[in-house]
């Protein structure tokens, strides 16, 4: 078996959800994990199977027993050893085309130099407050996107900064565009080929129901001064106009299914205003296109340009399945496709003179993937805030107007800001919190975050206490939880496929649910 | 010891002593089972056995992390249990078992009374049917759990108590009617099923008894079509593809022109005189083969080697791996080996690939990448160890609610089933178990138990096992008339079949670990499926039959209850979001489903 052939099978499973192109971006990347924790070992060790190019655990601490207890990636015989090595050790044997690399200096001896190496940055658990804002505003002004995942008890929490997150391949649901009410005139060309009377009764029944709808929004608007059915009486009539084209409403598969889909000749072809905003986005460049100016602005900009001359977005090309024989259908299939080669012609000529170049083989590709997703594309504007006076707003406006659910003793943000002030109380104290510590733990709390002790909510008490409770970090099932939903997180970043998580989430194992914040 | 002390500080000293003291059974030692095991060890279970029968391939490398490239073909369950022992830290007793959950003499009744819980890690819906069927039988806990891509699941099931895993109807794979795959292909998947279930099956796979009798395909054949032409058409197909098997002994050379001639020219222009076929186009067009020949000659000289599986191939490059692979399955089927068609062996794959783009081209269908025509043949489904590993601990998780709850109300009313998916909102959604169902067959209309024989079961006369039945569950009292269907469905005894009374059981093929349904004739009265195990004696078990209650049709749903149900909202396949006015549909029922599960306690009605 050649190589290339034995990797395309050994990751054939996931090929199926990124396909070659995320697999080679991901084979590019380099992920650093602070700190040795289990739930950090889990993280690592689901990128590390799909392989994942470079790995570096960054920690200064030496295994224990504790470790050992919850850490699969750890033996009683590693106590004593630096963690990262002993975890970098277990972690490598699990895929050769994974290089793992450890680092034993302490976090506030590496220079800035250190971080720039890496394409995405995980910290779990505890870091000492004043170097995690350090290394995060780094990250930050670097672009690097810097993931903080932490677990107590049942409790976890993941949350993404960074400052832009653009994705072309969202693999969300496009919307089929067929043009129905705008067929360019090639299709319109094809829908009126069909001589109705003429036709026997299987081709009649064999008619595209695409073509249907357009020949009945025609007929529909030489009646009518609007351009489609816009209220339910038209609507009705216009129902009424299809099915009067059928010669057996009972049996025409075609006529059916025309009516089933009959809303596709209400969709009006138009630009969305979600892609105006974009169009208005600062990030698009001007007239001159600089060498560093990411590609996705770079095609949103030819993309206005190709907007401004047709006031339509290329067709995807994309067609669903229709009741037809196989001549017609693969005749509507070569027309949208023809269709759609020649738009993405186009924003390719438009995207060459911007940059003033031919395009290389891989922006071909990332061009023909913009033009299948352009309603789906995904832009989020991040933050280096770990609060927002937003969400502390939410937090005790939530909790204390009884919206929470009343058998339950927790609400999922009051976990997250628990779980920071966690990490603060080690920071001030240099233990882990135990129930005992209750007072000081939410005079931490309303310090840190500027709340009134009047404000703290019975439910925010109760998620507290069990915080103090079950104060372990890195059991086994939450770790192994959070540490995939993580690794899920840097498995899009690094493919740049499907949206990433915008862009906090708190897990809750004792109600099993997750929720999601923004936070700004 | 101070190394429980986390686990303590966490479970809880009385449910950790009880996690010590328990014996579970994970089966499935793959994708989610390897996570589940080191979850499982990690939380200090005292026993665990494994039970799986496959071995490991190269594609299990990307996620199940107890593998690595030297273990490929050897057991699962064998090598998870070496591969973990040096990270065994609470010391559990692993027990491996490399064989199929459903074989009875390996694993009997009395083997599985042994467990406590049970955990599904498991790829397949019929032995997820069995492990959900003993599991009723012992009832015993169960936590089905699976994965798909992104997207996963966990249920626990506590028996007759929440829903069991056949409550639901579960989604059963497509067929495509006989005329379609071998008349007249529409779609890509057409040519696929023609090339890997009929050609592929008739040509090499000697397993599928494909020589069934004139008479009896014909009559198949005749329920599909009353195209009288076409079945003839059909029938001849079939008998020259079976002549033209016996010329593999002489070699490919002779071989594999003769059934390119024969599949892709001679069949398709008969094919084409049947008119009744092509009223509405669609006419295929039979292979150019007295051009392509030469060609596909000259590129055989040549070593090409068609590395890129993504790529769509031309009629030629098709060909050429049609004869390459079909040059190997020739030799291997000469050579004795049995051939069966698998997506890991890249002869068979190549030649099923090969032979249905060639179709396609020439019914003018889209012809396909290697890679594209493997998931389809192949059944693929992907699979990356982050859901996995999200889906092993939320398993555990949830069923540590079992060893925390006094009762089976507490365990239940705590529990619940939860979804993951790749939606950027939707990561994890949890709701509340639900009631068993009362239509369900499995666990609701039919009560279940263990009926002892000793292994001698040919001195027990079918008529004394109706006797004892009769006596047992009162159907003699109350005036039942019963009929007896073996696990196999086979009708062993009803009111007018009565010939086996006299027969021993071992004659009527039934003996230790298999299965009897007993059911009423007329009237509301529960069935019985006794499962027959080992004992010292012919015994039955002691178990009420209840009535069922009278079957009131449900009146249909109206659409805004099946909204607010939310059964549509996590199934990606079944949403069409073509439309815009669905559109914002759909986003409110995602809407309300989210408040629902995360803001409410989720109530036991919410069918999600």
């Amino acid at each position: 078996m050649t190589a290339t052939k034995e990797k395309s099978n050994k990751y054939d499973r996931q090929l199926r959800l990124w396909a070659t192109s995320g697999q080679s971006r991901l084979e590019d990347c380099h992920v650093c994990l602070v700190n040795a924790t289990s739930t950090g070992s889990e993280v690592l060790k689901n990128l590390v199977l799909p392989g994942i190019g470079d790995f570096t655990i960054v920690d200064d601490s030496v295994t224990t027993d504790a470790d050992v207890a919850n850490n699969f990636f750890m033996t009683r015989t590693d106590t004593g050893r630096p963690r990262s090595e002993a975890m970098c050790k277990y972690l490598g044997e699990l895929n050769q085309d994974s290089n793992g690399h450890f680092v034993t200096r302490p976090l506030h001896s590496l220079e800035d130099g250190f971080w720039s190496q890496f394409n995405i940055v995980v910290i779990t658990d505890y870091v000492a407050s004043e170097r995690l804002i350090q290394i995060k505003d780094l990250l930050f002004e670097l672009e690097i996107p810097l993931l903080l995942v932490n677990t107590v008890g049942y409790y976890g929490t993941v949350h993404l900064i960074t400052k832009e997150v653009t994705v072309i391949d969202t693999h969300a649901n496009n919307l089929y565009d067929l043009r129905v009410d705008k067929p360019w005139p090639e299709l319109l060309e094809y829908a009126h080929s069909f001589n109705w009377d003429a036709l026997d009764d299987t081709d009649h029944a064999h008619i595209p129901s695409v073509v249907i709808l357009i020949n009945a929004l025609e007929n529909w608007r030489s009646h009518h001064e609007s351009p489609a059915p816009r209220n339910t009486n038209e609507k009705k009539e216009f129902r009424r106009l299809v099915s009067l084209m059928a010669r057996n409403m009972d049996f025409e598969t075609n006529f059916i299914e025309a009516i089933e889909t009959i809303s596709r000749a209400y969709r009006r072809t138009s630009v969305s205003s979600e892609l105006h905003q974009l169009f208005n986005n600062p990030k698009v460049p001007g007239e001159t296109v600089g060498n560093d100016t990411p590609l996705f602005w770079v095609l949103i900009k030819a993309l206005k340009q190709f907007v401004d001359v047709s006031q339509q977005i290329p067709l995807s090309g994309s067609l669903p399945d229709m009741a037809s024989d196989t001549k017609n259908y693969v005749r509507l299939q070569r027309l949208y496709r023809e269709k759609a080669d020649k738009d993405k012609r186009e924003l390719v000529e438009a995207t060459k003179i911007l940059l003033k170049r031919d395009l290389t083989s891989s922006e071909l590709d990332s061009v023909s993937v913009f033009c299948k997703n352009i309603q789906t594309l995904h832009v989020a504007e991040g933050s280096g805030n770990l609060s927002s006076p937003e969400l502390i707003e939410s937090l005790v406006k939530e909790s204390s107007n009884g919206f929470e659910d009343s058998n339950s003793n927790a609400n999922t943000l009051a976990i997250y800001y628990g779980l920071l002030t966690f990490n603060e109380f080690i920071n001030e104290v240099h233990r882990v919190p135990c129930p005992h510590d209750l007072e000081v733990f939410t005079q931490l709390f309303t310090k840190k975050f500027k709340v009134d002790h009047s404000e703290i909510s019975t439910s925010i008490m109760n998620t507290f206490k069990e915080i103090l409770c079950h104060n372990t970090t890195n059991y086994i099932n939450t770790a192994s939880l959070i540490g995939g939903i993580a690794s899920q997180e840097v498995l899009k970043l690094c493919t740049s496929q499907y949206i990433p998580l915008d862009n906090m989430l708190v897990f809750d194992g004792i109600r099993s649910i997750s929720n999601r914040y923004k936070i700004s | 010891m101070s190394k429980d002390l986390y686990l303590k500080k966490i479970l809880g000293e009385e449910r950790f002593s009880l996690i010590r003291g328990s014996t579970v059974l994970m089966v499935g030692a793959g994708g989610i089972g390897c996570e589940l095991l080191k979850d499982l060890m990690l939380t200090g279970y005292g026993e665990i056995h494994i039970v799986d029968l496959d071995t490991i391939t190269l594609s299990n490398l990307n996620r199940q992390f107890l593998f690595r490239q030297k273990d490929i073909d050897k057991s699962k369950a064998l090598t998870v249990v070496k591969s973990v022992s040096k990270f065994n830290y609470f010391d559990s007793k692993l027990v491996p078992h490399h064989g199929n959950i459903m074989d009875t003499s390996m694993f009997p009744m009395s083997w599985w009374s042994q467990f406590d819980y049970i955990y599904n890690a498991l790829d397949n819906l019929e032995a997820r049917r069995y492990v959900n069927r003993m599991a009723l039988y012992l009832k015993i806990p169960l936590m089905e759990s699976g994965t798909t891509g992104y997207e996963g699941q966990v249920q626990p099931i506590y028996p007759y108590r929440s829903e069991c895993f056949e409550c639901q109807a579960k989604v059963t794979p497509t067929t495509y009617p006989v005329c379609t795959i071998r008349s007249t292909p529409s779609k890509p998947v057409h040519s696929i099923t023609w090339a890997k279930e009929f050609l592929f099956q008739q040509l090499y796979d000697d397993s599928t008894s494909s020589a069934t009798d004139a008479e009896e395909s014909r009559k198949q054949l005749e329920k599909e079509t009353d195209d009288s032409a076409e079945i003839e058409h059909m029938l001849r197909e079939t008998n020259e593809l079976n002549d033209l098997k016996s010329h593999i002994a002489g070699g490919a050379d002779v071989f594999l022109p003769e059934l390119v001639e024969k599949i892709f020219v001679r069949d398709i222009e008969r094919l084409l005189e049947i008119e009744s076929l092509w009223k509405h186009g669609g006419r295929p067009v039979p292979l150019d083969w007295s051009q392509l020949k030469p060609q596909l000659d000259s590129l055989l000289l040549t070593s090409t080697d068609l590395v890129d599986e993504t790529k769509v191939q031309t009629p030629l490059e098709n060909l050429y791996v049609l004869w390459k692979s079909g040059e190997k399955l020739v030799k291997r089927v000469v050579s004795g080996e049995p051939v069966v068609f698998d997506k890991d062996d890249e002869d068979t794959l190549d030649f099923v690939v090969a032979a249905s783009n060639l179709r396609s081209h020439i019914f003018g269908i889209e012809v396909k990448s290697k890679f594209d025509i493997k998931q389809i043949a192949g059944n693929i489904i992907p699979a990356i160890a982050t859901t996995n590993a999200i889906i092993s601990g939320l398993s555990v998780m949830e069923s540590l609610e079992y060893y925390k709850a006094k009762d089976s109300q507490a365990a239940f009313s705590n529990s619940s089933t939860v979804f993951v998916s790749i939606k950027p909102n939707k990561y994890l959604m949890g709701a509340g178990l639900v009631e068993q169902n009362s239509s369900c067959a499995s666990c609701f209309k039919v009560a279940r138990g263990v009926m002892e024989l000793p292994e001698t079961s040919g001195d027990l006369k079918l008529g004394e096992l109706l006797e004892g039945l009769r006596q047992t569950y009162d159907y003699e009292d109350d005036h039942y008339e019963i009929s007896i269907i073996s696990g196999d469905s086979r009708l062993i005894y009803d009111i007018d079949f009565e010939d086996n009374i006299p027969c021993g059981l071992d004659e009527l093929g039934i003996g230790i670990g298999s299965t009897l349904l007993i059911q009423v004739d007329e009237g509301d009265l529960q069935g019985l499926e006794l499962y027959i195990s080992k004992g010292k004696e012919f015994k039955l078990p002691q178990i009420q039959l209840r009535e069922l209650p009278k079957t009131i049709s449900e009146p249909e749903k109206s659409e805004a209850e099946v909204e607010k149900d939310g059964e549509v909202v996590f199934d990606d396949g079944v949403i069409e979001i073509e439309e815009i006015e669905e559109i914002e549909e759909i986003e409110d029922i995602r809407e309300t489903a989210t408040k629902l599960s995360s803001q409410e306690p989720p109530t036991k009605k919410q069918r999600l």
